[in-house]
């Protein structure tokens, strides 16, 4: 068997360490996902009518986010606030706006395709039974449209959990930054760690991810 | 007589350039079984739209029990809780089952106990012969099945008035039948309705009024027995011609 380098896990804190690096990077995409999720809930909801102000300003928000790589936002707001407006966000802060910002678009975008699929008709057997608008939306629309969002979040929060490995470009040390240090520190002593940290790595991420696809497998048949 | 339950008046219904309706008026009487029959396009479910505000209107009114039904009136939920309809495609909701299909507006809408609605809801379906499908979902059910609990639906809120779009034209020909058996109870037990409806059979037998809409206006108006076999207009004529078949070259005709 190939030497694969796994020993260095096992050298000193480091399996602990990336163990942390791999927290930071979840705590990054989950809080930002969390919050990504209500806002672009209330977004999307809102942007669902035709010719609203916020069914513009999310196309307006959703052209700028994808055409822009994650990474040049992320120096925007890192890097480009501190000149501009004399900010001085931390890292993992402006990490958190900047995957908040892109979440909400794509989350509120999903949210308006969702709540648009819902046939018009769904909508006015309801109000025919005299449910008033807010309680046709908490009880017929949201539910339904709820249920077809399930795998594309699920999708989207995973995307963002891998995205994290960006933000050490902004000196967030994370997961993948851990990977690089001890790689770097044990160049002499295991010249192979390089595979064996980036394999525990990939497990890693696995492992994290995983539960969210059969979470959202769970409640797809749940509601079918 | 019987005390008017719907009245419309001189009801005028657009869609941009296009006249549906025109200055059509229209009473129904408490008890009173109205079928309004005519050709496709002819506006038919437009006025049973309008009739719950569905639809917003250009001219005329239409009052239930002499209120005022405005499309986007404040007191509109209310009203339509008197106003059951019935569709043409069912519209349950698919994400419910059909206990709960039918418990919602009475739990949520009249803020009515779970309690008391489920006991009702249950005789209800049992009278549809469906009692045992309460914890089924719609997905589960046959087109006739799940016509059937959108009636129960509609029944439950004890509406002064139910409105029936089509509500067999989407409907295996085999279950018709089931679907048209439990209006025609309705009618026995005294409901008032007003029924869209291309089954001419079932519109002789159910309707105590006939009325046939052509040309955004009502063109005939008269009880069943009359409009089948003695139809005063030329176009009511013609309307029913298109429900008999002939073959000129089949011996005895």
């Amino acid at each position: 068997m190939p030497d694969l380098g796994l020993e260095v896990l096992w050298k000193g804190k480091n399996f602990a360490r990336l163990l942390g690096g791999l927290w930071v990077a979840l705590r990054i995409s989950l809080i930002a996902a969390g919050i990504s999720i209500v806002l672009g809930i209330l977004l999307g909801i809102a942007a669902s009518r035709k010719r609203s102000a916020a069914s513009v300003i999310l196309r307006i928000w959703l052209g700028i986010i994808h055409i822009m790589p994650q990474m040049v936002l992320l120096f925007l707001m890192f890097f480009g606030t501190t000149r501009a407006f004399g900010w001085n966000l931390d890292g993992e802060t402006a990490a958190i706006i900047v995957f908040t910002l892109w979440g909400t678009a794509e989350m509120a975008d999903l949210v308006r395709g969702a709540v648009s699929s819902i046939p018009v008709i769904q909508r006015e057997s309801a109000e025919a039974l005299g449910l008033r608008p807010a309680q046709v939306y908490r009880h017929i629309i949201l539910p339904q449209a709820v249920r077809r969002l399930i795998p594309q979040s699920i999708n989207l929060i995973t995307r963002m959990i891998k995205t994290t490995s960006l933000v050490t470009l902004i000196g967030v040390v994370e997961i993948l930054k851990v990977a690089q240090q001890i790689i770097e520190a044990n160049r002499k002593a295991s010249p192979n760690a390089a595979f064996g940290v980036y394999l525990t790595i990939f497990v890693m991420y696995y492992l994290a991810c995983r539960p969210l696809s059969l979470a959202a497998k769970k409640l797809e048949k749940h509601w079918r | 007589m019987a005390e008017t339950v719907l009245s419309i008046s001189h009801l005028t219904k657009r869609f941009d350039a296009q006249t549906i309706l025109e200055d059509l008026s229209l009473d129904v009487r408490e008890g009173e079984v109205v079928v309004i029959v005519g050709s496709s396009g002819c506006g038919k479910s437009t006025l049973l739209r309008c009739i719950n505000a569905l639809e917003n209107i250009q001219g005329g009114e239409i009052r239930l029990r002499n209120e005022p039904v405005i499309h986007g009136g404040k007191n509109l939920p209310e009203l339509r809780q008197k106003i059951g309809m019935v569709f043409q495609n069912y519209e349950l909701f698919p994400h419910l089952t059909v206990l709960d299909n039918i418990l919602l507006a009475p739990m949520k809408a009249q803020k009515r106990s779970r309690q008391e609605v489920r006991e009702e809801a249950l005789a209800l379906l049992e009278r549809v012969g469906l009692k045992e499908k309460a914890d089924s979902w719609p997905r589960q059910l046959s087109g006739g099945q799940k016509q059937r609990v959108a009636i129960v639906r509609a029944l439950i809120m004890h509406p002064e008035i139910l409105l029936f779009d089509e509500v067999t034209a989407a409907l295996d020909p085999e279950m018709v039948r089931e679907v048209l058996d439990v209006i025609v109870n309705l009618a026995d037990q005294g409901k008032t309705m007003l029924i869209v409806t291309h089954e001419m059979t079932f519109a002789r037998a159910v309707a105590d009024r006939i009325i046939l809409l052509e040309d955004r206006q009502i063109l005939e108006e008269s009880d069943p027995e009359t409009f089948f076999t003695a139809p005063k207009t030329e176009q009511a004529k013609k309307f029913l011609q298109t429900f008999e078949f002939n073959r000129k070259n089949k011996a005895g005709a």
